[in-house]
C-alpha cells in the first residue's frame, strides 16, 4: 500500500457492479456538493468483507457525508456506491429499503427512540422486519442481545435515564439485533472516557469476530483505529488519500496523513526512509 | 453609505429571492404528499399508529373545540341577534349562524385551533427525531420514515377535521342557542325551524370538504417543517414557529380558493 494515493485506492481494478468476494462495499468516484461547498471530490473506497474498516480524517472532511452516502441516506451528485455489486445510487425507495435490511447503523450519539423504552428500541427491528415471531420471543431475543453487551435490567428504562456509554450499547443491541450483513459505526466512541472508549472498541472487535459482520467505522481517534482496525482509509478534503492495513498505514510517506497521526500521539510513528538518509 | 448600499443590495436579492423559494417549498411539499401517497398505499399498513394520530389530533383537540365553538356560537347569536332585531327579523338568527358556521367558521377556526395545538406538534416532534438522527435510525433499519411518520397524521389529520367540524357545528349551536333563545329572548320554535328551512346537506357537505382540505394542509405542512428542520434546537423552534404561521395562512387562501370552487361547481 505504501504510499497509496487517491487514484490507487480501487485495489482491485475488476468491475465493481460484480459481486466480489473480498470487497462488499465499493464507492466509484463519488462528487458531492452543498450549495458552493464540494465536500466529497471524486472519492474511491473498498470495504473488505468480515473486517472491521476504519475511514479517519479530521472534522470537516467529510466523514459524516461519507457514511451517509454508504447507506443511501444522501445520494452523490455524480459516482457509484456498489453494495454487493448493485449501485443503491440508481435504486428507488423501495428497492433502496430491501437492501438497507443488510445494514446496522450505531450512530455517534445512538439516536434511540427517546419515547420508546429500551426494550421497545432494541425490538423495533423485529417487530418491523420479523413479524412471524411471538412477543415473548422478541422479548427474549432483545434480553439475550442486550445481556450480550452487559447491559442488564434497563428493559423498561428510557434512553434519557442511560449514560452515554449504555445509550451506546443499547444502539448496538438494536443495530445488531436482525444480524446485519453489514454494521456502520459513526464515531463509537466520541464523547466516551478512555474505559468506555476501551469497551466499545471491545464490542465492536467482539461483534466483528462473533458474527462475521463486514463493520465500516467512522472516526478521528486513532488509538481504537489502531486497536481494532483491519483495514484503514484516511480521508482528506473529501478524497481517501490513502488506505491499507495499519502497520503498512504508518509507513504511508503522505504528509497529511503523517502530520495526523502524529498530532494524535496515539501510536509513534515510525521514521521513513528518506528520512535517515537525510541525517 | 456602502452600509447603507449593502443593506439595500440584500433586502432587494431577499424580496426577489421570495417567490422563487415559496415555489421552491411549496415543490418540495407535493413531492413529500406524492411520496406519503405512494408509501401509504403500500403494506405495512399502519393501523395502530393511524389511529394514535387520530387519537392525539381528534380527542386531543376535542376539548379545546368544544370551548371555543361554544364562545364563537354564542356571541354569534348574540350579535345575529342585535343585528336583526333592527329589520324585526330576529328569527332568522338560527338560520344565519348554522349558514355561517357549517359553512365558513367551523371547518375554518377548528382548523386554525388544530394547527396551533397538533399542527405544532408534529413539528416539533419531528423536527426533534430530526436533530437527533431518530429519522436517519429509521431509515437505516430499513423503515420508510416518510411511511412511519407522515402517512399516519396526513391520514389521522384528514380524516379528524371534519368529525371535529361537526363538533364544532354541534356546539356553535348549542351556543347561539343559549345566548340568543334563552338570554335575548328569540322565539324557540322560529330559531329551529329558520335553522331546518335554510340549511341543507350541501352546506354541510361544503364545510366537511373543506376539513378535510385543510387537515391535509395542516398536517402537511407540520409534518414537511418538522422533517426538514435543521440547526439544533433553535431550527426545531423555527420549524414549529413556521409550521403555525404557514399552516394558518394556508388555512384561510385555501378557504377563499375551495369556497370558490365549490361554489362555481353548485354547493
Amino acid at each position: 500500500m505504501s504510499g497509496a494515493r487517491a487514484p490507487q485506492v480501487m485495489e482491485a481494478d475488476d468491475d465493481p457492479s460484480v459481486r466480489s468476494e473480498r470487497f462488499q462495499l465499493r464507492v466509484r468516484n463519488i462528487h458531492k456538493f452543498f450549495g458552493e461547498h464540494h465536500v466529497l471530490r471524486g472519492l474511491n473506497l473498498d470495504i473488505e468483507r468480515g473486517k472491521i474498516n476504519i475511514v479517519i480524517g479530521g472534522s470537516g472532511a467529510g466523514k459524516s457525508v461519507l457514511m451517509k452516502h454508504l447507506i443511501g441516506l444522501l445520494k452523490p451528485d455524480q459516482g457509484q456506491v456498489f453494495v454487493d455489486g448493485e449501485d443503491i445510487v440508481q435504486m428507488n425507495d423501495f428497492v433502496l429499503n430491501r437492501v438497507r435490511t443488510k445494514f446496522g447503523m450505531l450512530f455517534q450519539y445512538a439516536a434511540l427512540f427517546d419515547s420508546m423504552t429500551v426494550e421497545e428500541n432494541v425490538m423495533f427491528p423485529l417487530v418491523e422486519h420479523r413479524r412471524e415471531l411471538r412477543r415473548s420471543q422478541m422479548r427474549e431475543i432483545v434480553r439475550e442481545k442486550l445481556r450480550s453487551l452487559g447491559l442488564f435490567n434497563v428493559e423498561q428504562k428510557y434512553p434519557a435515564e442511560l449514560s452515554g456509554g449504555m445509550r451506546k450499547r443499547v444502539g448496538l443491541a438494536r443495530a445488531i439485533v436482525l444480524e446485519p450483513e453489514i454494521l456502520f459505526y459513526d464515531e463509537p466512541t466520541t464523547g466516551l472516557d478512555p474505559i468506555a472508549t476501551r469497551n466499545v472498541d471491545e464490542m465492536i472487535a467482539d461483534i466483528s469476530s462473533k458474527l462475521g459482520v463486514t463493520s465500516v467505522v467512522i472516526s478521528h481517534d486513532m488509538a481504537s483505529t489502531f486497536r481494532i482496525g483491519h483495514r484503514v482509509s484516511m480521508l482528506y478534503k473529501g478524497q481517501i488519500i490513502a488506505s491499507g492495513d495499519p502497520k503498512q498505514f504508518l509507513h504511508d510517506p503522505n504528509p497529511h496523513l503523517r502530520e495526523f497521526i502524529s498530532t494524535s500521539r496515539a501510536v509513534d510513528l515510525p521514521p521513513l526512509e528518506g528520512d535517515h538518509e537525510a541525517r | 453609505m456602502t452600509d447603507l448600499m449593502q443593506g439595500v443590495v440584500v433586502f432587494v436579492e431577499r424580496l426577489w429571492s421570495m417567490p422563487f423559494r415559496f415555489f421552491q417549498v411549496l415543490g418540495e411539499m407535493l413531492l413529500l404528499l406524492g411520496r406519503a401517497v405512494l408509501w401509504g398505499v403500500r403494506p405495512p399498513y399502519r393501523v395502530g399508529l393511524i389511529v394514535q394520530a387520530m387519537e392525539f389530533i381528534g380527542v386531543g383537540s376535542l376539548s379545546i373545540i368544544v370551548l371555543v365553538a361554544i364562545f364563537v356560537g354564542g356571541v354569534f347569536g348574540l350579535q345575529s341577534v342585535e343585528a336583526f332585531r333592527m329589520f324585526n327579523a330576529d328569527g332568522y338568527v338560527g338560520s344565519a349562524v348554522s349558514l355561517t358556521l357549517t359553512r365558513e367558521i367551523a371547518p375554518v377556526l377548528t382548523a386554525l385551533m388544530v394547527t396551533g395545538r397538533a399542527g405544532s406538534a408534529m413539528a416539533t416532534e419531528l423536527g426533534s427525531m430530526r436533530i437527533t438522527e431518530q429519522i436517519d435510525a429509521l431509515s437505516t433499519l430499513a423503515v420508510n420514515p416518510v411511511q412511519y411518520l407522515v402517512v399516519p397524521r396526513l391520514v389521522a389529520s384528514t380524516i379528524m377535521l371534519p368529525l371535529l367540524t361537526v363538533v364544532f357545528n354541534v356546539v356553535g349551536m348549542v351556543g347561539a342557542y343559549i345566548f340568543a333563545v334563552i338570554i335575548k329572548g328569540v322565539d324557540p320554535g322560529l330559531f329551529i325551524y329558520n335553522v331546518r328551512w335554510y340549511t341543507d346537506v350541501g352546506d354541510l357537505t361544503m364545510g366537511l370538504i373543506k376539513a378535510s382540505i385543510f387537515g391535509l394542509a395542516l398536517a402537511l405542512i407540520g409534518c414537511y417543517q418538522g422533517y426538514t428542520a435543521s440547526g439544533g434546537a433553535k431550527g426545531v423552534g423555527l420549524a414549529t414557529m413556521r409550521a403555525v404561521v404557514v399552516s394558518s395562512v394556508a388555512v384561510l387562501a385555501l378557504d377563499f380558493v375551495v369556497t370558490d370552487v365549490l361554489i362555481t361547481l353548485g354547493m
